[in-house]
């Protein structure tokens, strides 16, 4: 009994140590807390499609900061990612006008251990950041036009796997996240594949992912705790994929022409 | 042995918590607590928020330009300035709406949003 006591004080010490803990921010649709004035949001949202627009880009990977950086594991500056599309959009009232789709893996309302494949516009994407940035990643003209074909095709959503993990082995195919479904669609169009094998080999070959940089303890009791926080599919050191480490494997191979960052106006 | 059960109280106490605000402070889970309240400005979700702003105008779907193009073709229902540019060089600089659209709520809060009339003005 007293050893019981002693490990209970001890489980508690750890758990006071690793709290407030925002760490393990996963990826949800714009039904959270807003941190911003809507005008904020709907400005900023207007100049990230500008910019891709300006630049002439058909398809681009982008990125949103949901939590501040200083609470975000080390080597990872991005709390989720999607593939914003330009599109012709279809108003409630019947208009066409042009613009971005986003195409993103979110998860769902209610059971977080469980993701959609959902599109949104920009508004939707920043609406619930706490740090209003954006990521971009603007591939090749060649790997947007196999983009284009991959995201118009079934193997979309074939590519995509429900059971959610945020802390996802890019490797393997037991759980997946955001970073994970956009580095398979990618590859998918690197490759002119839909054959997930022929996708996760040339993964393990050509993509480095980023090592998960969080307290041991933390990451345990996040598994014990949290349903969609687990190391399972990670069968060595915990590795994930990122926006980051994105932006590189297609630097890398010639496949991005642009990375940037985009912040509001002063 | 008083002294210990007492800290093991506490500790206990502490513990749980702990473990609710490391669940409670991810994305998924805030939502799911927004998601459960009534749409009240003191709780305001985003897409709420957003919505309620009347600066945005809703989107009914979305279809890749690139792809559109070829059905447009077909169809002719495509406008010719959309046309010119999703047949265009990728990299040439694209058109875009100044109006700024959004997917709407999720349905559970939308259920809990009264009807707006339909804005008739048409920008």
């Amino acid at each position: 009994m007293k050893h019981i006591k002693i490990l209970t004080l001890l489980m508690a010490v750890f758990s006071f140590i690793l709290t407030p803990s925002s760490v393990f921010s996963g990826s949800s649709q714009a039904g959270g807390k807003i941190y911003y004035e809507p005008e904020v949001i709907i400005k900023f949202a207007k100049k990230v499609e500008k910019i891709l627009a300006k630049k002439g880009a058909r398809v681009a990977i982008i990125a949103r900061v949901g939590r501040p950086r200083n609470k975000l594991p080390g080597g990872i500056k991005f709390t989720h990612v999607g593939i914003a599309v330009y599109s012709q959009i279809t108003t409630a009232d019947g208009r066409k006008v042009p613009g971005y789709a986003i195409h993103n893996l979110y998860q769902r309302t209610g059971e977080p251990d469980v993701s959609d494949l959902i599109q949104d516009f920009p508004v939707d994407f920043f609406s619930g950041v706490e740090v209003l940035e954006a990521g971009i990643i603007i591939p090749s003209p060649e790997l947007q036009k196999r983009l284009l074909t991959v995201i118009a095709s079934p193997t979309y959503k074939d590519l995509h796997n429900s059971d959610y993990s945020v802390l996802a082995n890019p490797f393997t195919l037991d759980l997946q996240n955001c970073t994970e479904h956009t580095l398979d669609v990618i590859t998918a169009a690197i490759y002119q594949t839909s054959d997930v094998k022929v996708i996760k080999a040339n993964e393990k070959a050509y993509f480095e992912p980023q090592p998960v940089n969080v307290n041991p303890v933390k990451l345990l009791l996040g598994s014990m705790f949290v349903s969609y926080v687990t190391t399972s599919d990670h069968p060595d050191s915990p590795v994930t994929s990122t926006f980051t480490t994105i932006g590189n494997f297609l630097t890398q191979f010639n496949a991005a022409s642009e990375i940037l960052i985009i912040k509001p106006d002063a | 042995m008083k002294k210990l059960n007492m800290l093991t109280i506490v500790a206990s106490f502490v513990m749980i918590l702990s473990v609710h605000s490391f669940a409670a402070d991810t994305h998924s889970a805030q939502a799911v607590k927004e998601g459960s309240k009534a749409s009240s400005h003191a709780s305001a979700s985003a897409a709420h928020s957003i919505a309620a702003s009347g600066q945005v105008t809703s989107a009914a779907s979305a279809v890749p330009l690139a792809i559109g193009a070829s059905i447009g073709a077909v169809s002719g229902k495509m406008a010719k300035n959309l046309m010119d540019a999703a047949t265009a060089p990728i990299g040439t600089p694209l058109e875009i709406t100044d109006e700024s659209v959004t997917a709407g709520p999720p349905p559970d809060q939308a259920l809990t949003q009264k009807k707006k009339r339909a804005n008739t003005n048409g920008r």
